[in-house]
C-alpha cells in the first residue's frame, strides 16, 4: 500500500517535470520574437530591442532562462505577461477558480444524467428504453456543445430571456454565481454524460456477464438487488479514470463555451496569451492545465485502492 | 446443527427436453432423480448437455432456452411453470449450486462473510447479525481455518481450494434439499481435488443433502458416486451404481469412455486409446443409437430407436447389442 502510494507519487513528479520542460520548450519552438511583440511598434531598433531582451531575460542560454523560470514557479511567482502588463500568478488566481468551478458543475451534472442512464440502459438493454438512451447520448455526442449554446442563447433571447451571458464571481455571492454558470455547464455537460452512459452501460452489461452474478443468482438474490449490490460497485470501478480523464479536460477545453458565454475561464486566457505571442503566459497555462491532468489522476489513481479490494491488497 | 433428513426426493425430473430456439434439442428424454443424501453422478464428454442439465434445474439456463417436461419437482417445489420470482424462492434455499471456475465465482469486491451471509438475509432466514454467526458456523463446517479472519476477506486474497469450500459454504448455509455440483473440482489441484470431494460428500451425510455432481472426470464419480448416469449426445445412454458401471459398461460408449483412461500400467510411448470421432449436430437428431457413427461394435439395428434396457436389477443400458457384447474385455486395464 505505501509502496503503491510512493510510486503513484514519484510517478506524478516525475511527470511534471517532463510538463515544465516541455512548456518551455514549445514556446521556445513557436515562431515570432517575443521582445517584438513587447514593443508592439514598427521597425524597431535593434539596439532597443537588444536592451529589450536583456531585461526579459532572453538573451542567457535556454538552460538558464529554464532554471530561472522554473525557480520562480516553484515560488508561486510565474512571471509578468509580455501583453498585459499583469502578474501571470494573480490573472491565474483570478481565471482558474472559474474553469475549475465551470468543470465541476459540468461533471456533476454529467454524472446525475450518465450514470443512471448507463445503468438502466444495461438493465433494460435491448428495449425500447434502452434505444431512447442509446440514440440520446448519441446524438448528444455528435453535436459540438457551441452549436448547443448558440441555439440555447437565440430561443432564450426570444423566449425566456434569462441571463445567461456573464459571470458573478463568487466573492459576489456563491449562488448567483453557480446559477451564472448553469447553462455552459449544462451544455458541456451534454458531452460528459453521453462519454459515461456509453461507457457505463458498457461496464455494467460486461458485469452482469461475469461469473459471480450467476452465482448470486443461484443464490436467490433478485434482480434489482443484483445490479445494486454486487454489479454497480464492480462496473462503476473503471468509470471513474472515464470521470478524471473528462474533469481535466474540462477545465482547459473549454474554450468556445467560454467565448459564447463571456466567461473568464482559462480557457480564453490561453488563446490570447497564444494569440499575442505572450510566451510567459502560455507557459504557465499549460503548465497548470497539464498539473492539472497530473493531479486529478492521482486523486484518481489514490481512490482506486479505496473502491477495488484487490488494487488495496497488492 | 441438526438437520432433519427428508424423505421426499431432492430431484425428481422426468422427459427433460432443453433446447435453444428452432434448434435440435441438446438433451432430450432425461430421467433423473435424487434421493435425500444420494450423490447422484452425471458424466459425458463436452456438448453432451450435462451442465445444461445442472442449470436448467436451477432455472439458470439463459431466456433463450426452451426447457420442456413432464416433471420437473426440486424438493418439494414442482418447478415447471415456475417464473423467476418462483425460482428466487427456491434457488439458494431448496437448491444451490457450486461451480466449476471458484476464481471467478466469488464477488471481488464483497466480502466472503458477507456473501455467505447474504443467502440467508434474501430469503429472510435471519437477520444481520445471525446471518454473519452462520456464516462463521458455514465457514468452520467447510474447514476453512480461522472463520472470524477468513470472513472479513476479499476472494482474491484466497487460494482455488479456499474460494471453493467458500462456494460451498455459500451453497449450504439455507440448508437446501439439492446441491447441483457442476465440474467441482476441474480447475484445482488433485490434492485439494480429493478434499473437496470428501467435503462434499461429507456435507450430504451431515445435512441429507442430495446432490447432482456433474463431471467428464471417471475418477471422481467411481470415488464420490452412489450412482451415475452416463450422458451421450443429450441423451442418457446407460445409468447404475458406479462399481457395476465402469467394471462391467453395457453401452459401448460407457467402455470406451473407460478404456480411454490412462493408467499407471499403460506404457510409455503408446498413444493413448480415444474414442475416435466428435458428437455431431446430426448425431443428436438421428432415431437411432447416438453413438453408432463412432461405434466399433454398430450394426444395421442400431439405427432404430432402442429405449434403457435392464442389464441388472440397477444397471440400465440403452443399446441393442448390450446382450451379446461382451465389453468388459476391453476395459481390463482399468479393473
Amino acid at each position: 500500500m505505501a509502496k503503491y502510494l510512493a510510486k503513484r507519487l514519484g510517478a506524478a513528479l516525475l511527470v511534471l517535470f517532463a510538463l515544465s520542460l516541455l512548456s518551455f520548450g514549445m514556446v521556445r519552438l513557436m515562431p515570432g520574437d517575443p521582445a517584438l511583440q513587447y514593443l508592439n511598434i514598427d521597425n524597431p531598433d535593434p539596439t532597443q530591442l537588444d536592451q529589450i531582451r536583456a531585461e526579459l531575460g532572453l538573451d542567457a542560454p535556454w538552460y538558464s532562462q529554464y532554471l530561472s523560470w522554473l525557480g520562480g514557479v516553484l515560488h508561486g511567482d510565474f512571471g509578468q505577461s509580455l501583453t498585459k502588463s499583469a502578474d501571470i500568478g494573480t490573472m491565474l488566481a483570478d481565471r482558474f477558480p472559474v474553469s475549475l468551478q465551470l468543470a465541476v458543475v459540468a461533471v456533476l451534472v454529467g454524472l446525475l444524467i450518465g450514470l443512471p442512464s448507463g445503468v438502466v440502459s444495461a438493465v433494460r438493454q435491448g428495449t425500447p428504453l434502452d434505444a431512447v438512451i442509446r440514440g440520446g447520448s448519441f446524438v448528444a455526442l455528435s453535436v459540438p456543445a457551441f452549436a448547443i449554446a448558440a441555439v440555447v442563447i437565440m430561443i432564450n433571447a426570444f423566449t425566456l430571456k434569462l441571463p445567461l451571458i456573464g459571470y458573478t464571481p463568487w466573492s459576489v455571492s456563491p449562488i448567483s454565481s453557480i446559477l451564472s454558470l448553469l447553462a455552459p455547464a449544462l451544455i458541456l455537460s451534454l458531452a460528459m454524460s453521453a462519454v459515461v452512459s456509453r461507457y457505463s452501460r458498457g461496464t455494467v452489461l460486461d458485469t452482469l456477464s461475469q461469473d459471480y452474478i450467476r452465482t448470486a443468482r443461484s443464490k436467490g438474490v433478485p434482480t434489482g438487488r443484483i445490479v445494486r449490490g454486487h454489479a454497480l460497485r464492480n462496473a462503476l470501478i473503471p468509470v471513474t479514470t472515464v470521470v478524471g480523464i473528462q474533469l481535466a479536460a474540462l477545465i482547459g477545453g473549454t474554450v468556445v463555451i467560454e467565448n459564447v458565454f463571456a466567461i473568464p475561464g482559462m480557457g480564453s486566457m490561453l488563446i490570447e496569451a497564444i494569440n499575442s505571442s505572450d510566451y510567459p503566459t502560455i507557459q504557465a497555462c499549460v503548465l497548470v492545465l497539464g498539473a492539472c491532468f497530473v493531479l486529478i489522476n492521482l486523486v484518481v489513481d489514490l481512490l482506486y485502492p479505496v473502491i477495488d479490494p484487490r488494487v488495496r491488497a497488492s | 446443527m441438526t438437520a432433519t433428513i427428508a424423505t421426499t426426493d431432492a430431484l425428481a425430473v422426468e422427459d427433460l427436453t432443453i433446447s435453444y430456439g428452432a434448434g435440435i434439442p441438446v438433451v432430450t428424454g432425461v430421467d433423473l432423480r435424487v434421493g435425500p443424501g444420494e450423490i447422484l453422478g452425471v458424466i459425458g464428454e463436452s456438448g453432451c448437455g450435462k451442465s445444461s442439465i445442472g442449470f436448467a434445474v436451477l432455472g439458470l439456463l439463459p431466456a433463450s432456452a426452451v426447457v420442456d417436461a413432464d416433471r420437473l419437482d426440486v424438493g418439494s417445489h414442482g418447478m415447471l411453470e415456475a417464473d423467476e420470482a418462483d425460482w428466487n424462492q427456491v434457488r439458494g434455499r431448496v437448491a444451490s449450486m457450486v461451480f466449476q471456475e471458484p476464481m471467478s465465482a466469488l464477488n471481488p469486491c464483497m466480502r466472503v462473510g458477507a456473501q455467505i451471509a447474504e443467502v440467508l438475509l434474501v430469503h429472510g432466514l435471519a437477520d444481520k447479525q445471525a446471518a454473519h454467526a452462520r456464516a462463521l458456523e458455514l465457514l468452520r463446517m467447510v474447514q476453512v481455518p480461522e472463520p472470524e479472519l477468513r470472513a472479513k476477506q476479499f476472494p482474491h486474497q484466497m487460494s482455488g481450494g479456499m474460494r471453493q469450500r467458500i462456494v460451498i459454504a455459500m451453497a449450504m448455509a439455507a440448508n437446501p434439499r439439492l446441491l447441483v455440483a457442476d465440474e467441482p473440482t476441474t480447475a484445482l489441484d488433485v490434492t485439494v481435488q480429493a478434499q473437496i470431494l470428501d467435503l462434499l460428500d461429507r456435507m450430504r451425510r451431515e445435512t441429507g443433502a442430495g446432490v447432482l455432481l456433474i463431471s467428464h472426470d471417471l475418477g471422481v464419480i467411481a470415488q464420490t458416486c452412489d450412482r451415475v448416469v452416463v450422458m451421450y449426445a443429450g441423451e442418457i445412454v446407460e445409468e447404475g451404481e458406479p462399481a457395476e458401471v465402469l467394471a462391467r459398461p453395457s453401452h459401448p460408449y460407457t467402455a470406451a469412455l473407460v478404456a480411454s483412461i490412462p493408467t499407471t500400467t499403460t506404457p510409455a510411448r503408446q498413444d493413448l486409446p480415444m474414442i475416435p470421432g466428435g458428437v455431431r449436430d446430426a448425431d443428436r437428431a438421428t432415431a437411432g443409437c447416438r453413438f453408432a457413427a463412432r461405434c466399433a461394435f454398430a450394426t444395421e439395428r442400431c439405427a432404430s430407436p432402442q429405449a434403457l434396457v435392464e442389464i441388472a436389477p440397477t444397471h440400465t443400458a440403452r443399446c441393442w447389442r448390450s446382450a451379446e457384447l461382451d465389453l468388459t474385455t476391453t476395459t481390463e486395464a482399468t479393473a
